[in-house]
């Protein structure tokens, strides 16, 4: 039975670790779908982490942080829009600005209003056990017995893989991203849809960063996203610019980050840098494994002018 | 878009570039006018890495604060975070007059090993380090605080069911090593094991609470962090999941108050009587360049326990007794903690 609970633990952990990166390679596939790349994800998120914290410590509510926390992230992936999309500028270029920009804000803005506040505690987002389904052996716990980010982070991936390829406006972003000419000439607003799938997927970011700081740390410490806005980058091309392929791809990174965790506390005689390397080359195997038939927009990071 | 609202936007750009920079940029120096004094007063001089409101930081410059109020020196202090300004703040202070530079950090190292030979009058220290020249003595407490671990490993391993410990740290030695201490302490006691957990990154607090959670499953019921902000993650898995079963020991300062129902003790590093021993020597003249100055428990002061009174049905006296004739046998040398290879 020992061997049960100790799945049980890492299997929790998994999805807890997956949720932060489940809402941010969602955000980021409708971006690159709709043919613009942000690098800009860790700075995004970080905006996101202070926002929430900031708020709910401010209001006392963890959801008006988290929406708070999403707009805020918002509010930069237009202006991200603006440099990208309507001035054209370099995709990549502008997102490694937008990374430093979010660093600094995030430290700044929390010097600024937590400098000299000594409590710092918020109330922690709540275990929510779902009626019945919690009590399925071994998987309860694990999809049923989490916090409500991570019923949404679970919930998100099928809804946003759904409208991506179900619906009008799926097939439009879809578009954009692969001949964004034969959209316009279609008669669609190339720029309208790419800043909505912008927006959209900073958003998502903001939100991803949201649950670090208010629903897992219940804090806020400078840098605390840790090279996550990186890791999502890589899961969406991982995921083959899809939401439930960006979904297996933030559990399989979860998994196996927890799972080398739970190696070194096993104590095992192996040194800890190869335990430390595994959920990157689960990865580098995975997309290995997978190679293949290419799923990379056409039209990704290259400006729309009406002219060209 | 017109030529003008482009240029508000390359503005707009240019702040928000400069605002990124100002957490991370320090304040112009605030040393004192007079320049070129001789040292005949005692004027200490402390460069420090972070604002003085941070926990780290605010150590330093209690310790000055206490030279000024008890040895009469006159202080100054200076924030520098940016590598590019080290050496420039230390041969600021030391052509002022400066009797004695604090380095607060080990990254300030290279600054001081290259300044000090310019400045023979001046002595220089760094809190951690390992290089040295006449006038220049890095400060190392990491023997003594492997020797005060030690002593907690001892304690924890009485209070511990299941045998198993877990520390969490990260990659760098002055981290680790205190834990391989702790290992010892607790691993003295046939039958007891301590593995430990290197994270990647000290700030992040998430990876530090689930690193907690996966030993807690895996059967540890004695936990020790010291892993910057990250421990602030692990003592959160202890406070929320370790119930009336799992505890923690706090490092660096008094961490009892994080998890009041878990945390047994604290053993916080008394930086600033540290830097005042330093101080002292050299007000005396004594202090001795050449070497880095190891602090270990038989420097009073320096290295301390803080008891949860909470937790004093689980801490006993008689607990409190074998910690502190553990710290006896360390003093005299009857108990020696091995440094690891």
């Amino acid at each position: 039975m020992e061997w049960i609970v100790g799945l049980q633990a890492l299997l929790q952990a998994t999805v807890r670790m997956a949720a932060p990166l489940t809402f941010t390679a969602v955000g980021e596939t409708y971006g690159e779908r709709a043919g613009v790349i942000n690098i800009g994800l860790e700075g995004l998120m970080l905006i996101g982490a202070v926002t929430a914290y900031a708020v709910a410590f401010a209001s006392g509510s963890i959801w008006l942080g988290v929406l708070a926390a999403g707009l805020a992230a918002m509010v930069f992936g237009v202006l991200f829009g603006v440099v990208t999309i309507t001035l054209g500028a370099n995709q990549i270029v502008t997102g490694a600005a937008l990374n430093l920009v979010g660093l600094g804000l995030s430290s700044f803005i929390y010097r600024a209003f937590f400098g000299t506040v000594t409590d710092r505690a918020i109330q922690p987002l709540e275990t929510v056990k779902t009626p019945l389904l919690s009590q399925i052996p071994v998987l309860g716990p694990v999809l049923f017995e989490q916090n409500l980010l991570v019923y949404a982070a679970l919930l998100l991936a099928p809804l946003a893989a759904w409208v991506l390829n179900r619906t009008m406006l799926g097939l439009a972003i879809r578009s954009v991203g692969e001949h964004p000419k034969a959209t316009a000439t279609a008669g669609l607003s190339v720029i309208g849809l790419r800043y909505g799938a912008v927006a959209f997927g900073a958003l998502l970011a903001g939100v991803g960063g949201a649950y670090l700081s208010v629903a897992y740390a219940n804090q806020f410490v400078e840098n605390m996203v840790a090279g996550r806005g990186f890791i999502a980058l890589a899961i969406v091309v991982f995921g083959r610019w899809s939401p439930l392929g960006a979904l297996w791809a933030s559990l399989l990174f979860g998994f196996t980050f927890a799972l080398q965790l739970r190696l070194q506390a096993a104590n095992i005689q192996i040194a800890y840098q190869f335990l430390q390397i595994l959920p990157y080359v689960a990865t580098i195997v995975a997309m290995i494994l997978l190679r293949g038939q290419s799923a990379q927009p056409k039209a990704l990071g290259v400006p729309y002018t009406e002219r060209a | 878009m017109s030529k003008v609202s482009k240029q508000i936007i390359v503005v707009m750009m240019v702040v928000a570039l400069l605002l990124s920079g100002c957490a991370g940029v320090s304040a112009p120096a605030a040393a004192p006018a007079e320049s070129g004094a001789p040292a005949a007063t005692f004027k200490v001089g402390l460069v420090h890495p972070s604002p003085i409101t941070d926990a780290w930081s605010g150590q330093a410059y209690a310790a000055i604060e206490r030279m000024r109020d008890e040895l009469g020196a006159e202080i100054a202090n200076v924030e520098v975070g940016d590598p590019a300004g080290y050496e420039k703040a230390f041969s600021d202070f030391a052509s002022q007059g400066y009797t004695l530079v604090i380095g607060h950090g080990f990254q300030y190292q290279d600054a001081a090993e290259k300044v000090s030979p310019d400045f023979p009058n001046t002595y220089f220290t760094t809190v951690g380090g390992f290089k040295s020249t006449a006038n220049y003595a890095p400060i190392d407490l990491v023997p003594g605080y492997m020797q005060a671990l030690y002593a907690m490993g001892v304690m924890a391993a009485q209070v511990s069911k299941t045998g198993k410990a877990a520390g969490f740290t990260l990659e760098n030695p002055a981290t680790k090593l205190p834990l391989e201490g702790f290992r010892q302490g607790f691993e003295s006691v046939p039958g007891h094991t301590f593995s430990m957990i290197v994270l990647r990154d000290g700030n992040d607090v998430g990876a530090g609470k689930e690193a907690a959670l996966q030993a807690m499953a895996d059967g540890a019921d004695i936990l020790i962090a010291n892993a910057n902000l990250a421990g602030d993650g692990v003592l959160q898995a202890v406070a929320e999941q370790g119930g009336d079963s799992v505890f923690a020991i706090g490092t660096i300062g008094n961490q009892n108050s994080k998890a009041p129902k878990n945390v047994l003790a604290s053993a916080p590093l008394n930086i600033p009587q540290a830097l005042f021993a330093v101080a002292q020597s050299a007000k005396d003249g004594t202090f001795e360049g050449g070497h880095v100055r190891p602090f270990t428990v038989n420097d009073e002061g320096v290295y301390q326990f803080v008891y949860n009174e909470e937790l004093a049905d689980i801490v006993t006296p008689e607990l409190k007794a074998l910690v502190d004739e553990t710290i006896a046998k360390l003093k005299s040398g009857e108990i020696t903690v091995e440094m690891p290879q």
